[in-house]
């Protein structure tokens, strides 16, 4: 081989390796258009709002961690490293360097800081402000690339909340707020993540384009449309005409889905169907309504009217018709417990279906006559996991089947609330779809707990107790025993009736690839869009 | 002058002549047999129209592969039948129509009596009253509604009520603005008869035509009020057996199956269709020049 | 005549003014905002803090006291939900609206005068039975349906036209369709109707006497009779249609003020649900005003024969 040859074949060599370790296989390209059943309040001066309104810019932004796809566990994210103290109350963080807000400014911990102070703005409703107000004593500039969070007392909570959504607390740019200002910078959101903000239709599409600079790669699409389309029956249509990639399906569109030779994609074990047995109320409280059968005072008749209504219902059958197979039974016993996750107990045992049995626990509880029990079963569909209306539904028929009074009715999503949190929905059941969070205590301790502004299942003072106790202790594991210790104990009060797994279900033209789905925990926001793209 | 006269109504006697001899028969025997089947559902229908169960999920019609004559129509998304829910809806959504326009019609009559007869401030006042009603959205309504009260069938009749009474208040007092100039009114007036007695033995008779054209005619515009409100969110309770309702609870499979909305839907047809044909042949036969929906 | 309009003027006025009023009780009377804006995991006392952030921990009266001199000044509030002056949001969401309410409506009239002129010329016949029967097709079917439907027949199965979304002409049509589908029968019925009252006229019955061509008669001279009330009518459906264009936008993910309506009462974000309704029934209040001043000018000329 000559010498030139030589060259000019050590020349190809170090540009082909060089292209191949850059990361991309190639420059971004294509155009995907999801269709959202909402855009949400389509205002982004985040962080000081809450997780639900950031939906269609979370491309946007990075949190300071991320969820490792594979365990779930904390991942370097805008931090590469971090580090509790041994007294549990301070947190450091090392900061990636090098990294470039889409206006060009350099990512440092000043804007770690900055975004802290925007999460507590006084007119912030921010899913962090109250985490923030209670747990976090100051936030420390160490360096440009080391931040310090000062806890008020021990704190093992905090690391959750910076990873990805939910919840969310994404690092905006001190620097491009003080040049636009608050308003501008709501409504031209900045940050660092794979995908910048372009353009923003109201009440029609946001538009996303690539950030080829992302510390992660560069992400495969180049251009994303996020589109709100309230109908699912329409999302359905325009999947089918190709004017959209990417839509929210519920398990009833699936045969639709399937003959129209549309990918389905599934986020499996998403979220827990559990029907709350609502009228739990700690005795002394203005709602509580002694003659609810499953809330009345004499606990062990109670105790038994629970039971036989979680034995009349047919598990699998609700998998295999309601959601059409795309759930689980298995294993669902534990309330707020999933598979693989802190706190889960395999050997907790899901009740069979036994309408027989119901029917003799019922009598033995007092009430030979099931019709003289009289439920409202509420099927008013979740904000934004709905498929729990037709399980309520599914509840209500088999309860009718073994004779007991049911009233059916639908509220509207925000008044159910709202007498939730007011616990004035004694003798009302419904069914919540609850996602998986990072520990499960997590989320019972806000919906759970009696000292709680939200009412979610039932409260109890040893249920009380067990939250308590596993919210301060500061051992992993010990935490983690604790709350498969909470859900036994939920299991053998059968406070409210777990019914199964189901997954969240998306349908796709039959090109689009989502290489990198987002795990549980993400609850089915959209993560990961850097990996989705469409094949040729 | 003889002349002109045959030649001005001989159009109108050929027009009389091709008339369909359908009307006003056939429309009224799908009415009647529509409230028939109401009352008489629970002896006719096979099953209760609660009843269900998911292993007989969307099954279609007898006549088609994997149906049965068990479920002659089919099932539903929670395996009821759908023969018998619709034998019931005629129940719930007649119902629901024949209240809402009962009361909307009284209290519509009434104020537009009132109105029409007595003019000037008080006219002007319920005239206003009547847009203020007309202009706030059915959604605002609704919602309210359920918030305050929850979603029933009480909530939806109401909805349909505060929604319809504006309509017919407006068209009972053009009626009556017109009546009120005629002679019989007049000679009423100066046999001293009180403006109670008036309104009750000479007015209200010759408004009840309009009445009857605008109840028939509206029959089928709440009917269908009903399935938009149930497609809102705010309509009647889940379950009960509606034809409204139905249709809306299946629309996702409207593709797949499509017997779930397609027999309610005809149930729902067929009670406009009655319902406006009669109204129509109503209004022809009983005053042709009366003034016109406004 | 001057006086009239004035008079009626001002009871318009007082009809919004008590409009205003009922919506901003109405609203409140749905709950409590907060719930829907913090998160799960909010705790009371961010609750009552938003609360009185919004100013929601006052009385009604003074609330509303404070709406009233805000609006005076041509401030109508800030949306609770977007954090933007409901005015930017309306004046982004009204065209859309207005641009598919007009062409619903055109489409609509192109259809049903037509078939309500021919109804009413061939009274009595197939024709007009047929006619009729089209039309009350329109009055017995759920809005939500049709839209469904013609979205699988033109859309998926012809792809023909784009399923859903504002855009250019082509998504037009099938939400106007949809929309103008509710209407056409009642323009359709009115012009027949007020058709056959006009042939029946002494005017008319001249017109013939005349010796005039029959297509002349029908549609020269009655037509043109027969179209006030038709006109007047329209006028106050188009006010209603977009208020009732609910349904269609939320099937075709069309991004108008009944949309807006919708997810407004929904998030309980009352500057918004205030401003919208207020300016839907200005519409309507003002086309109201419209017909009526219309009405009592042409009263004299348009009363022949009865």
């Amino acid at each position: 081989m000559t010498s030139i040859m030589k060259r000019i074949l050590l020349i190809f060599c170090a540009a082909w390796l060089t292209s191949a370790s850059s990361g991309a296989l190639a420059a971004p390209e294509g155009t995907i258009v999801i269709g959202l059943s909402s855009l949400g309040a389509e205002d982004w001066l985040v962080p000081a709002r809450p997780q639900a309104n950031a939906i269609a810019i979370i491309p946007v932004f990075d949190t300071l961690l991320q969820r490792d796809d594979k365990t779930g566990q904390p991942a370097p994210g805008l931090a590469t490293k971090w580090e509790q103290s041994k007294d549990g109350k301070t947190w450091t963080f090392d900061l990636r360097p090098g990294v470039k807000f889409h206006d060009g400014s350099d990512f440092t911990a000043e804007d770690v800081k900055f975004s802290y102070e925007v999460a507590l703005r006084p007119d912030s409703t921010s899913d962090m402000k109250g985490v923030f107000t209670n747990f976090v004593q100051s936030v420390e500039v160490v360096s440009p690339t080391r931040v310090v969070f000062h806890m008020k007392q021990p704190n093992w909570e905090i690391l959750y909340k910076f990873l990805e959504v939910p919840p969310f607390f994404p690092i905006v740019s001190k620097k491009y707020f003080d040049k636009v200002g608050w308003q501008e910078a709501g409504r031209k959101p900045v940050g660092t993540g794979p995908y910048k903000f372009v353009e923003h239709k109201l009440g029609e599409y946001v538009k996303l384009e690539a950030n080829e600079n992302w510390w992660k790669g560069a992400p495969r699409a180049k251009t994303i449309i996020i589109r709100g389309i309230p109908e699912e029956a329409t999302r359905v249509a325009l999947l089918q005409t190709g004017e959209i990639n990417l839509a929210p399906v519920g398990s009833d569109s699936l045969a639709k889905v399937k003959s129209a030779g549309l990918k389905i994609i599934r986020m499996q074990n998403l979220m827990q169907m559990v029907v709350g047995l609502e009228g739990q109320y700690l005795p002394d409280r203005e709602g509580y309504d002694p003659k609810v059968p499953w809330a009345q005072p004499d606990k062990a008749k109670a105790l038994k009217v629970r039971q036989a209504l979680s034995l009349a219902i047919n598990r699998q059958e609700i998998v295999n018709k309601v959601l059409q197979g795309m759930g689980t039974v298995e294993g669902s016993a534990g309330i707020q417990s999933f598979p693989g996750m802190p706190g889960f107990d395999p050997s907790l045992k899901v009740d069979p279906y036994d309408p027989e049995r119901a029917k003799k626990l019922l009598a033995e509880a007092g009430y030979p006559d099931p019709s003289k029990i009289s439920i409202i079963v509420d099927s008013t569909p979740h904000a934004a996991r709905p498929t729990n209306s037709a399980v309520a539904q599914a509840v209500a028929l088999y309860w009718r089947n073994i004779g007991i009074d049911v009233k059916e009715r639908t509220s509207d999503y925000a008044n159910l609330m709202d007498q939730g949190i007011k616990r004035k929905l004694a003798g009302v059941v419904w069914v919540y779809p609850t996602p998986a969070f990072d520990e499960p205590v997590m989320q019972l301790y806000t919906v759970t707990y009696s000292k709680a502004r939200t009412q979610l299942f039932a409260e109890y003072p040893e249920l009380d107790a067990l939250l308590e106790k596993t919210v301060s202790e500061m051992d992993q594991n010990k935490r983690w025993e604790l709350q498969k210790e909470t859900a036994k104990w939920m299991n053998e009060h059968e406070i409210a009736i777990p019914i199964c797994y189901a997954d969240m279900l998306w349908a796709a033209s039959p090109k689009f690839e989502w290489t990198s789905l987002p795990g549980q925990v993400t609850v089915g926001y959209l993560n990961n869009v850097d990996t989705m793209y469409l094949a040729k | 002058m003889s002349e002109i006269a045959i030649a001005a109504e001989a159009p109108a006697r050929i027009f009389r002549r091709r008339r369909i001899g359908l009307v006003p028969w056939l429309p009224a025997v799908v009415l009647v047999t529509l409230i028939a089947v109401g009352v008489l559902a629970p002896l006719i229908a096979p099953y209760p129209p609660l009843q269900g169960s998911l292993g007989d999920k969307l099954l279609p019609p007898a006549w088609l592969a994997g149906g049965s004559w068990s479920h002659p129509l089919g099932t539903d998304l929670l395996g009821r039948d759908i023969l018998s829910r619709v034998f019931y809806g005629a129940r719930t959504s007649l119902g629901v129509a024949a209240l809402a326009v009962l009361v909307s019609g009284t209290i519509g009559t009434t104020i537009g009596l009132i109105a029409g007869y007595f003019g000037g401030t008080l006219d002007a006042f319920l005239m206003r009253l009547t847009d203020v009603a007309l202009s706030l959205p059915l959604i605002l309504v609704a919602i309210v509604l359920v918030a305050a009260l929850g979603a029933s069938f009480a909530n939806v009749v109401l909805v349909i009520v505060l929604l319809l009474w504006p309509r017919y208040a407006r068209q009972i007092r053009g009626e009556t603005l017109a009546l009120r100039e005629r002679d019989f009114v007049a000679l009423a007036r100066i046999a001293n008869c009180s403006h109670f007695r008036i309104i009750r033995r000479h007015i209200l008779p010759n408004v009840v035509p309009t009445l009857l054209v605008l109840v028939t005619l509206q029959s089928g515009y709440v009917v269908l009020l009903e399935s938009t409100l149930s497609f809102l969110g705010a309509g009647i309770p889940p379950s009960t057996p509606a034809w409204g309702l139905m249709i809306s609870e299946g629309r996702t499979v409207i593709e797949t199956a499509w017997w779930v909305v397609v027999w309610p839907g005809l149930a729902i047809v067929a009670l406009v269709l009655s319902g406006n044909l009669l109204g129509d042949w109503l209004r022809d036969r009983l005053d042709p020049t009366l003034s016109r929906t406004r | 005549m001057s006086r009239f309009i004035v008079g009626r003027a001002l009871q318009s006025l007082l009809s919004l003014f008590v409009v205003s009023l009922v919506v901003f009780y109405a609203a409140r009377l749905t709950g409590d905002p907060t719930v829907l804006m913090l998160s799960e995991m909010a705790t009371k006392e961010e609750a009552a803090q938003l609360r009185a952030h919004l100013g929601l921990d006052k009385p009604i009266t003074t609330q509303y006291a404070l709406f009233l001199k805000q609006a005076a000044q041509g401030d109508l509030g800030e949306s609770t939900r977007y954090h933007r002056p409901v005015t930017d949001v309306l004046t982004a969401r009204f065209p859309a609206s207005l641009q598919l309410g007009s062409v619903a409506i055109v489409i609509s009239i192109l259809i049903a005068l037509p078939i309500g002129v021919y109804s009413a010329v061939h009274r009595g016949t197939a024709l007009d039975v047929a006619g009729r029967l089209f039309a009350v097709l329109g009055q017995s079917l759920p809005l939500f349906w049709l839209g469904l439907i013609l979205i699988l027949i033109f859309a998926v199965w012809f792809g023909w036209l784009p399923a859903a979304g504002r855009g250019g002409p082509a998504n037009f049509i099938l939400p106007a369709v949809t929309m103008g589908w509710a209407t056409t029968p009642a323009i359709m019925r009115l012009t027949r109707s007020s058709m056959l009252e006009v042939l029946e006229s002494e005017y008319v019955k001249l017109a013939r006497i005349k010796g005039l061509p029959e297509w002349k008669v029908v549609w020269k001279h009655a037509l043109k009779n027969a179209l006030l009330p038709v006109v007047t009518f329209s006028v106050l459906l188009f006010a209603e249609m977009i208020a009732g264009a609910i349904v269609t936008e939320t099937v075709f993910a069309w991004p108008g003020v009944g949309q807006l309506l919708i997810s407004s009462v929904n998030t309980r974000d009352f500057p918004m649900v205030q401003a919208t309704v207020l300016l839907l029934a200005s519409l309507f209040v003002l086309g109201n005003f419209g017909v009526d001043v219309l009405y009592a000018w042409l009263n004299p000329k348009i009363r022949y024969a009865r």
